[in-house]
């Protein structure tokens, strides 16, 4: 491939990218042009979509019309806990599932899937009968400790595949030295899966900082309510007032954002096989 | 042991086990040492509604020195469902709001304390001084199992500006004067709707009354939606039902006099942004209307009567006990006090979202006092007077879910036929299915 | 199972240095630490005792609820008649199959060829690629409550983005979901929307596990472009492919909160889903015996659609670490 092709070829992708882009980023600009206008310029025909003078105080009234800092801290402590738990545990029983050609490994592990396959409607009771049973109703426990049982089928499958392409040669290797396979989990397939646990490290943030039906049936309280609880009171309240409920949605996702920025960075070429290369 | 229990052996079961192998257990809920009774209390609404609220529960601790009130709040659109749940595994609060919507198919579950046995301690003739409608609606199968709260007709709120504009005679006034029937209400609703040069609409007359707000159509043209039991819909053998019903549908699609689905999609159309000159609504938005309108003024009417009377849709919430609630009695007290004559007139007073239910706040000067809109409130009066309950049964979910969906082409879809008698009778057999099919699995 | 000491001795001539019992179990206790059972079941106990406290009773309970009545409040049981109603008497159960199966057949293959291509841009060195994943991304971030306010924006069949768009190449655009004809497609256009979210991000970990050497070996061998992305991302990629394709399923036949907030099955029950007819019968008309069987009715076909994906996977989904399925 002579430097002109490869010219053409960087030209043709950034416009394709340009063109996507702008695409997919209507619905966000219209969310964040709507949160900026008065209650009659939402409204306006034919649509500004640069209000003026922009309406920062609607971000302000949406912050204070409910406690939503309390909300933040709630969400933040319930998403923090929650990632920890799912990556480790989830990644250890990925290496079992992976690895080790164990008794019943087939049958436990189409069962593992098929814990995916029920709607989860039909499971609810039954599941909020054993955490009254627990008695822990209104804690954070039923939002939290699940996830460090294996973190869902989801991510466990999603690392297998992961775990899967990694060449046995590696373990093997390491295996002679005498390595044992926790050491081998921690220093080997670890290392060599960043990109699959960035990506869950990612989906368990979005999934802990989105949830609604987790805290609104287990959470009673105000005070332990989260941001996405805190969202939907706020819709039944301002559901008419479009521009403040655009702006609480992007108080709302404003951290995943930030956090889905900062994540990317790690799906860059190379930096999967270091490990490998050295 | 009952086959409940079996539900929850077989989904604990493991932690059960777990449990006692390690010597768990432990007590009932216990109240805090300060010796005061705590009962718990869930509902939900709006901040004002919470505030008021709120402020009814401090009251009531303040002279009930031993029971404390936990209230908490659980955002509208999921309330149901948390509800359900609470209910279903034993753990709901002491004290709920129950929309009348579900409250038959919940106290048809025996989820409920019966509150006879509560009333009968009471001076004699206590229930007298409420609203027999409104006393009705917390009954099931002849029990009383709820006090209604946030109880209100129908009303058709009106932007004045709009109407002076319009050069039309206040609907109020022609009210008062006899002479507001759907004639006059079609009428003024094609003189309020202005179009654009495009002939595209920039103001809309009305809205169109949604179900069941518009069983009050049907009333009033000599039609009913249902026999008297609910064993079955009977509106699309009805002639007066199927002419009220075609009546409001034509606003939409042939005198283009109301927005179509399409149009108030995305509150593009609303009575708060005065693109609405007359609105189909319950009393409960009120409160919403005077915190985000400030550039009219706007004020309520009774629904139109028409030819066959002027019946109108009246609704409440009822305020119930959990059947296992640890405190009936105190639990009685704080649904005492909430529907007793302070606190509606601070709920209704004040808030102004709903009716009292007792005939002695209805006629007090005070409450009938308003420094802030909608100031005509002889209108809340007037309408609980004609007001007429809904045929609200243990399976209106299902059947009015059904119903709903079966009549869309001719309420909601351009292209559908706008046949009201055809439509109906699709829909009615439909939801009879359901009336007449075995029971619910 | 030890040999006792006189057979030892009747047996020997030489005394070969032989274990005594207590080292033989030892030395079978240390195997089995190093077996592959005892490693496999230590790795996976989390998982193991977690569906055993959390996931096994809750199952088991909706099964045994499938077979009974229950409102609720008081549990019957009833057979298998649920399932009788269901398949013989309950037109809105193959409805909501239906749409569903439609909906799974549209979104799906094109969902994961839109995530694919989107992740293949993606991968490129580009500057400020940063902004763009972000900006390909963001949709899906949007919460479902704002989201479904964006979605009756982008439909409106007047001031809509999607109809102004076709009437400037001269397309009078339809009603979308205000239209039993439509509303059904606009939920699956809806989906797409989403492509360039989790498939996308799962799509571009997974490029990245390719090592440049494949592709530069490759490219000695004289396959560039299409062959190369046909020789080596594609093979090297199908295990994720697979996963993409199997969750897709999974995922598009419990699709839930699109039609609940944007069409609630409307109108006229043209996008009432199969889960949101389930839902309608679990919690709004107390029929939680009738939901349970349809959970497990759906449960059993995505179990046989899974494992016929897991028997045809050895044709084409390679794993570099050497194994099939």
């Amino acid at each position: 491939m002579n430097g002109r092709d490869e010219q053409m070829k960087r030209v043709g992708v950034f416009v394709m990218l340009l063109f996507g882009a702008s695409l997919f980023s209507i619905p966000f600009l219209w969310t964040v042009s709507t949160a900026l206008k008065t209650n009659q310029q939402v409204f306006a025909v034919p649509p500004e979509w640069i209000p003026r003078p922009p309406q920062w105080n609607n971000f302000q009234r949406a912050w204070t019309e409910l406690p939503f800092p309390t909300f933040v801290v709630n969400t933040v402590i319930i998403t923090i806990i929650s990632v920890i738990g799912q990556v480790f545990s989830a990644s250890l029983v990925t290496y079992g599932f992976a690895r080790f050609k164990f008794k019943g490994r087939t049958v436990l592990f189409y069962l593992m899937l098929s814990t995916m396959m029920l709607p989860s409607q039909v499971t609810m009771i039954p599941v909020f009968l054993l955490w009254r049973e627990l008695r822990l109703i209104d804690t954070f426990a039923p939002l939290t400790v699940p996830a460090f049982f294996g973190g869902g089928a989801f991510t466990i499958f999603l690392l297998r595949q992961f775990f899967m392409t990694i060449p046995k040669e590696l373990d093997e290797a390491a295996m002679i030295d005498g390595a044992s396979p926790l050491v081998i989990w921690w220093r080997v397939l670890l290392p060599l899966s960043r990109p699959a646990l960035i990506t869950v490290v990612l989906f368990s943030f979005l999934g802990h900082w989105d949830d609604f039906m987790g805290p609104l049936i287990y959470l009673n309280s105000m005070e332990k309510y989260t941001v996405a609880v805190g969202l939907r009171m706020f819709q039944d309240m301002f559901g008419p007032q479009l521009e403040l409920l655009m702006a609480a949605s992007l108080i709302h996702i404003l951290p995943t954002i930030l956090v889905f920025f900062v994540a990317q960075r790690y799906f860059i070429k190379g930096i999967a096989l270091t490990g490998l290369k050295g | 042991m009952t086959r409940r229990d079996l539900l929850q052996i077989l989904s604990t079961a493991p932690v059960s086990v777990g449990m006692a192998l390690a010597g768990g257990g432990g007590g009932g809920r216990r109240d805090r040492s300060d010796g005061r009774v705590t009962i718990r209390y869930m509902a939900w609404g709006n901040p004002e509604q919470i505030a008021v609220e709120r402020r009814i529960a401090r009251e009531f601790e303040k002279r009930n020195p031993g029971i404390r009130v936990h209230l908490f709040m659980v955002p509208g659109s999921a309330y149901a469902d948390k509800l359900q749940l609470m209910l279903a595994s034993r753990t709901a609060p002491d004290v709920m709001r129950a929309d009348r919507y579900y409250f038959p198919a919940l106290a048809r579950k025996n989820y409920f304390l019966p509150l006879e046995p509560l009333i009968a301690p009471e001076k004699p003739g206590f229930l007298n001084d409420f609203l027999p409608i409104a006393v009705d609606e917390g009954r099931w199968n002849g029990t009383l199992f709820g006090m209604n709260v946030l109880f209100g007709p129908v009303m058709i709120y009106y932007n004045r500006a709009l109407f002076e504009k319009a050069g039309l005679p206040d609907p109020y006034k022609e009210h008062k004067r006899g002479r507001w029937d759907w004639e006059n209400f079609i009428g003024s609703a094609q003189a309020l709707t202005r179009r654009d040069a495009a002939g595209r609409a920039t103001v809309f007359g009305s809205t169109v009354p949604t179900f069941p707000q518009y069983v009050s159509v049907l009333w009033n043209h000599g039609g009913s939606l249902t026999d008297p039991n609910i064993t079955r819909l009977t509106l699309a053998e009805d002639a007066g039902a199927i002419r009220g019903m075609q009546r409001f549908v034509d606003m939409r699609w042939k005198e283009r006099v109301a927005p179509t689905p399409a149009d108030s999609a995305l509150s593009a159309f609303t009575f708060e942004s005065g693109k609405i000159a007359m609105h189909w609504g319950w009393a409960g938005e009120s409160p919403r209307f005077r915190k985000n309108i400030k550039d009219f003024e706007w004020d309520i009417v009774p629904t139109p009567s028409g030819p066959a009377g002027n019946a109108t849709v009246v609704k409440g919430n009822q305020l119930v006990i959990h059947r296992e609630s640890e405190h009936p009695e105190e639990s009685w007290e704080f649904i005492k006090f909430m529907t007793g004559p302070e606190a509606e007139m601070l709920l209704y007073g004040e808030l102004r979202r709903a009716v009292p239910t007792r005939r002695s706040v209805l006629r007090d000067p005070a409450y009938l006092r308003a420094n802030l809109p909608p100031y005509q409130t002889d209108v809340f009066l007037e309408s609980v007077q004609r007001g007429r309950t809904l045929p609200i049964d243990w399976r209106y979910q299902e059947w009015a879910q059904e119903f709903n969906s079966a009549l869309e082409p001719l309420m909601n879809v351009e292209q559908g036929s706008k046949d009201a008698g055809a439509a109906l009778a699709r829909a009615a057999a439909r939801a009879n299915r359901i009336l007449g099919g075995e029971e619910g699995f | 199972m030890a040999e006792s000491p006189d057979v030892a001795k009747a047996q020997g001539a030489v005394a070969l240095p032989r274990s005594t019992p207590r080292e033989q179990t030892r030395a079978r206790r240390a195997s089995f630490l190093q077996s592959p059972n005892f490693w496999g079941y230590f790795f996976i106990s989390p998982w193991l005792i977690g569906f055993l406290i959390f996931t096994a009773g809750p199952m088991l309970a909706s099964l045994y609820l499938s077979f009974c009545k229950y409102d609720l409040y008081q549990l019957q049981w009833v057979g298998t008649k649920n399932y009788e109603i269901l398949l013989t008497r309950d037109p809105l159960f193959w409805k909501s199959l239906g749409n569903t199966a439609l909906y799974v057949l549209f979104s799906v293959p094109l969902g994961l060829t839109g995530s694919l291509l989107i992740a293949l841009l993606l991968n490129q060195k580009v500057k400020g690629m940063a902004w763009f994943r972000t900006l390909f991304y963001l949709p899906s971030l949007v919460p479902a409550v704002a989201s479904a306010l964006v979605w009756q924006w982008v439909f409106h069949p007047d001031a809509g983005i999607l109809n102004y768009s076709l009437s400037l190449i001269g397309i009078q655009g339809p009603k979308w979901l205000q239209d039993p004809d439509t509303a059904l497609a606009s939920l699956i256009i809806m989906s797409l929307w989403g492509i360039g979210g989790g498939r996308m991000i799962i799509f571009l970990a997974g490029l990245q596990g390719i090592s440049d050497e494949l592709y530069e070996a490759a490219s000695l061998d004289g396959a560039r472009g299409w062959a190369s992305f046909r020789h080596v991302t594609l093979p090297m990629l199908s295990p994720t492919i697979f996963f993409n394709l199997i969750l897709g399923i999974i995922g598009s036949f419990q699709v839930f909160t699109s039609a609940y907030v944007m069409t609630n099955g409307g109108p006229d029950n043209a996008t009432r889903m199969f889960v949101l007819y389930l839902y309608d019968n679990a919690f709004r008309y107390f029929k939680m015996g009738k939901a349970s069987a349809m959970a497990w009715c759906l449960f059993v076909l995505l179990l046989v659609f899974t494992v016929i994906q897991f028997k045809n996977a050895s044709k084409w989904v390679y794993y570099e670490g050497g194994e099939k399925e």
